[in-house]
């Protein structure tokens, strides 16, 4: 008796007050990309959001940039105990991709400048700055980096996105908003919940417009982050060029994974694992997926494989939250 | 006691289908899906176009057949969430307040999409 009159009194509460705060809607350019925010409650949260975004991008690179790079044999930055942690994770990816996931890849991505590019690079380009792509020649500390070469240089494409919605998220809440969902060129970073329910997230069709969704997610306090070919290519004599390079070939790699989505607690990280994830394929990234669960430095993280042939794998922390929404897809069964 | 149980149950479920009968006229989009809670803690997230069953701890079913939602099986005594029959629009709900189970549609797109 009395239970049923505690919930009837808790749905009256939810249905009263479930527009109490009230909602702003910024977006602002930054990582190379529109990032827009609807935000619940708080203090001038527009204003937050948009200095946040440029705030945290200047605490990656020295001058804010998409990229750093190095101009003479040795050089030393200085950086921010975010970039550190960012550079061990990053570390880890390198060694279990066997370097096909390298942070320093920016001199390759520079050359080939996916967003711009009409036609490949010539493959001599390709040799000479293939030679400046190697993590294993950074030596950092929790202040500094120091390049080997000059030319070296540090590519935050991978991990800006991510990372930066995070950022704005601990702005947000420290001006005291109380629920948000905050998109860096789609990558996605949620708090608190809407009319008390979490949010619901459509996860990209890759084969479909930006609308268009293959399933949804109902999550809160979390990132998720989603990796494809399909976000950034351009075409060439009837080939697809894709942004996500192989650092050991210098060209975009294959991959029979259409996308991989990462949510984590960390933007940063799951930034960074849904691209080396994506660059191992379907099997040695579920594998190495699994290896990341066990590794040292990496948050608890679940995953939504979507592969070429329109299977779509989730792992079992995230199965229960994940509805397939879209009849072109099928769900993966051991 | 039990009678008044009955009682407030029917008022609570009243009270949730006048809500959901407003909601239900919002338009309907891709994407709905069916939310399973146990004692407020989700355990299924099914789209509401896609034919399935889901198992409730308590031995009762979730059917989603057509685009729409009913529950069988149901081991409460009053078995009021079964006699609900099927729901179909953003925003209904059947509750087993018995056993704390919620059964809901939700629609109305996403609130973003990733990727
Ligand atoms: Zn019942």
């Amino acid at each position: 008796m009395k239970k049923n009159i505690c919930l009837l009194f808790a749905v009256c509460l939810v249905l009263l007050t479930g527009c109490s705060s009230r909602k702003v809607e910024a977006q602002t350019w930054a990582y190379d990309t529109l990032c827009t925010a609807t935000v619940w409650g708080g203090t001038d949260s527009a204003a937050v959001f948009t200095s946040a975004a440029t705030e945290g991008q200047a605490l990656l690179t020295p001058d804010g940039a998409k990229q750093y790079t190095s101009s003479q044999d040795g050089e030393t930055i200085a950086i921010s105990l975010d970039l550190f942690k960012i550079l061990n994770q990053a570390g880890i990816l390198y060694d279990l991709t066997a370097g096909a996931y390298d942070f320093t890849v920016a001199p390759l991505s520079d050359l080939w400048n996916v967003n711009a590019a009409v036609a490949p690079p010539k493959a001599e380009s390709i040799t000479e700055r293939l030679a400046l792509v190697e993590f294993d020649a950074l030596t950092f500390t929790e202040s500094s980096l120091t390049f080997r070469k000059a030319g070296m240089g540090i590519d935050i494409g991978s991990v800006g996105k991510g990372y930066g919605a995070d950022y704005t998220v601990a702005a947000l809440k420290n001006a005291g908003a109380e629920a948000g969902v905050i998109s860096f060129g789609g990558n996605v970073t949620l708090f608190g919940t809407k009319d008390g329910e979490p949010f619901r997230i459509g996860i990209r069709d890759p084969r479909g417009n930006a609308s268009d969704y293959l399933g949804v997610l109902t999550v809160t306090d979390t990132s998720v982050v989603t990796s494809g070919a399909y976000e950034r290519y351009f075409e060439y004599a009837e080939t697809v060029y894709h942004h996500l390079l192989d650092a050991n070939t210098g060209y975009p790699r294959e991959s029979d994974l259409l996308s991989v989505t990462v949510i984590c607690s960390d933007g940063a990280q799951a930034d960074m694992m849904s691209t080396a994830l994506w660059l191992m394929g379907m099997e040695d990234g579920w594998k190495l997926y699994e290896t990341l669960g066990k590794t040292e430095g990496f948050l608890p993280a679940e995953v939504i494989f979507v592969s070429q042939d329109g299977t779509v794998r989730v792992s079992d922390g995230i199965a229960p939250h994940f509805a397939l929404t879209s009849d072109d897809y099928t769900l993966w069964k051991d | 006691m039990n009678q008044r149980v009955k009682i407030w149950d029917i008022v609570l479920i009243a009270a949730l289908v006048g809500g959901c009968f407003l909601l239900s006229f919002l338009p309907k989009e891709q994407g709905a899906t069916v939310t399973v809670s146990v004692d407020g803690a989700v355990i299924s997230v099914i789209d509401l176009g896609r034919d399935t069953v889901v198992d409730l701890p308590d031995g009762g079913r979730v059917i989603v057949e057509n685009r729409t939602v009913r529950v069988q099986n149901a081991s409460c005594p009053d078995r009021l969430c079964e006699k609900m029959g099927k729901i179909s629009a953003c925003g209904e709900v059947i509750l087993c307040v018995p056993n704390r189970i919620s059964v809901q549609i939700s629609g109305e797109g996403v609130d973003a999409i990733v990727g």
